[in-house]
């Protein structure tokens, strides 16, 4: 099976013999699934979703009565949590489940189809697929969002942190409002513990909204995302807002992560491999019409290509710091594609 | 006796543990995995440039007839160093059809396009291979599945691509 020079042809290479092909279509960068993996989160989303089924029928249906400090409504609220997991991972496990079990495969005729041909780079599935665009650039190229946009980053925070205060803090308070006081010490310990853990991500989502609404979005504008070695790439970081920056910089970075096993854990290891001072830190103004800093810089013979599968990335991108004054600080990573090979996609 | 759960868990894996690693000056000469004999020739040196088109051939030889339960040829890449090991094909030839009886010795060419990336790499946490793997499996005879690396796929060639009939 061989790709076309665009997206919109797949070429097949049919030998004697084969009467029709079926192929499914899988978007760059899309991982393959396991059909086990995938049918494993219906059940495990079932208990979440028939548990608070069950609770708020009882309640609300059948008039059951809720005793301690939570009431209906906070007993209700929880049961609602529970069912939002639980609807979540369902419709993942069978979405997920559907694409394993090949939905959306189309049939050919042999005779619709021939070939010779390589596939593109972004059919590859360990090519990273296209760096996200947010817009137009301010030069003519492509603007592209960081690795983890303030935004993002912002809303994940806040909803994990709400998550895991309002699990742990409802348990430890009926712990420690209880009136027989049955609770042993190590349980309030240990969820006193994690109350402290549930307060620095609080203050860490604290931290991500006063990014998006102080500091606001930076961008990277770059002349364009794929390039190969020898190739010169025209960059500029743009800063939303109108304040002073105190240090501004940027390096071109290429890293490697792995992930492995030790034991029961996962470990996930990142270094970076070389690093390519673009801009060292010096004064500059945010502002959404002018770049904070801008530059060009060749890309190395060298260089190797980008490269990402489950447990080893190769990875290039162009990290960016601001220092400012009275506001949170800005450390991001503006993915970028190198390959070995560019012209013609 | 072949274990023919295992051989299909290995392929259908794509590559799984048991490979065996054959070094560039044994490329030629004959190998004997199991009860078949093998002995691999690959075009040029084994470097190649990106998007290039490389052939081969494979000769499996028994001592008396026997019938292919499957024949395949496999290009992929292969990682290691620190991280978990990933493996990913980017091509399947069949060697020779299932069920095809054999006098003794199944003479099969390959043909492969070097991938557009990556690139071999030896890198800091992680190492990049790629390998040309070879399956066969008789009713009869036995083998061990065998790969071989190709020293280097090289940037610098932008492919060719050929398009005979558009659909």
């Amino acid at each position: 099976l061989d790709y076309g020079p665009d997206d919109r042809n797949i070429l097949l290479d049919i030998r004697s013999g084969v009467n029709h092909a079926q192929f499914m279509i899988r978007r760059p960068g899309e991982p393959q699934l396991s059909k086990n993996a995938a049918c494993c989160l219906v059940p495990i989303s079932l208990p979440f979703i028939l548990m608070p089924l069950g609770v708020l029928y009882m309640i609300f249906v059948r008039g059951g009565k809720v005793e301690g400090d939570m009431g209906p409504i906070g007993l209700a609220i929880l049961m609602g949590l529970f069912l939002m997991v639980g609807l979540g991972i369902f419709y993942a496990g069978v979405k997920l489940g559907l694409r394993a079990r090949g939905y959306g495969a189309k049939a050919l005729s042999a005779s619709s189809a021939v070939t010779l041909g390589t596939v593109p780079l972004d059919a590859l599935e360990w090519f990273p697929k296209p760096t996200k665009k947010s817009g137009p650039s301010l030069g003519g190229g492509i603007r592209i969002n960081a690795e983890a946009t303030a935004t993002s980053t912002a809303i994940g925070l806040s909803v994990f942190a709400l998550l895991w205060n309002g699990f742990v803090g409802t348990i430890f308070y009926f712990m420690i409002t209880e009136e027989k006081d049955s609770t042993p010490i190590f349980a309030k310990a240990i969820f006193g513990v994690m109350l402290l853990a549930g307060l620095s991500i609080l203050y860490a989502a604290i931290h991500a909204v006063a990014r998006v609404f102080l500091t606001g979005e930076t961008y990277l504008d770059v002349s364009k995302e794929l390039l190969s070695p020898g190739e010169t790439l025209t960059w500029a970081v743009i800063q939303r807002g109108n304040y002073p920056i105190e240090a501004a910089s940027a390096n071109l970075v290429c890293r490697e992560t792995v992930r492995y096993t030790v034991g029961t854990d996962t470990v996930t290891k990142q270094e970076p491999v070389r690093t390519i001072e673009l801009s060292p830190p010096r004064p500059s103004r945010a502002d959404p019409v002018r770049p904070v800093i801008e530059g060009q810089i060749v890309i190395p013979e060298d260089a190797p290509s980008s490269f990402v599968m489950s447990h080893n990335r190769v990875e290039w991108g162009i990290e960016v710091e601001l220092v400012i004054p009275g506001r949170p600080d800005v450390k991001s990573f503006f993915p970028i594609r190198i390959a070995p090979v560019s012209r013609g996609y | 006796m072949f274990n023919m759960q295992r051989w299909r868990q290995i392929t259908q894996a794509g590559m799984g543990a048991g490979l065996e690693t054959v070094t560039p000056e044994s490329v030629t000469e004959s190998s004997r995995m199991g009860n078949l004999d093998f002995s691999l020739r690959f075009s040029g040196d084994r470097r190649y440039r990106h998007g290039e088109r490389f052939t081969g051939q494979v000769t499996a030889t028994a001592r008396e007839p026997w019938t292919v339960v499957f024949a395949e040829a496999i290009l992929f890449l292969r990682t290691e160093g620190m991280g978990n090991r990933n493996e990913a094909r980017a091509g399947t030839i069949e060697l020779a059809r299932p069920g095809r009886d054999i006098m003794r010795t199944l003479d099969a060419p390959f043909e492969f396009t070097a991938p557009l990336a990556p690139s071999t790499y030896y890198g800091t946490l992680i190492k990049l291979h790629w390998m040309v793997g070879i399956y066969v499996l008789g009713k009869g005879s036995n083998s061990q599945p065998e790969s071989i690396e190709l020293p280097e796929l090289i940037p610098g060639n932008e492919g060719k691509l050929v398009r005979v009939s558009p659909f």
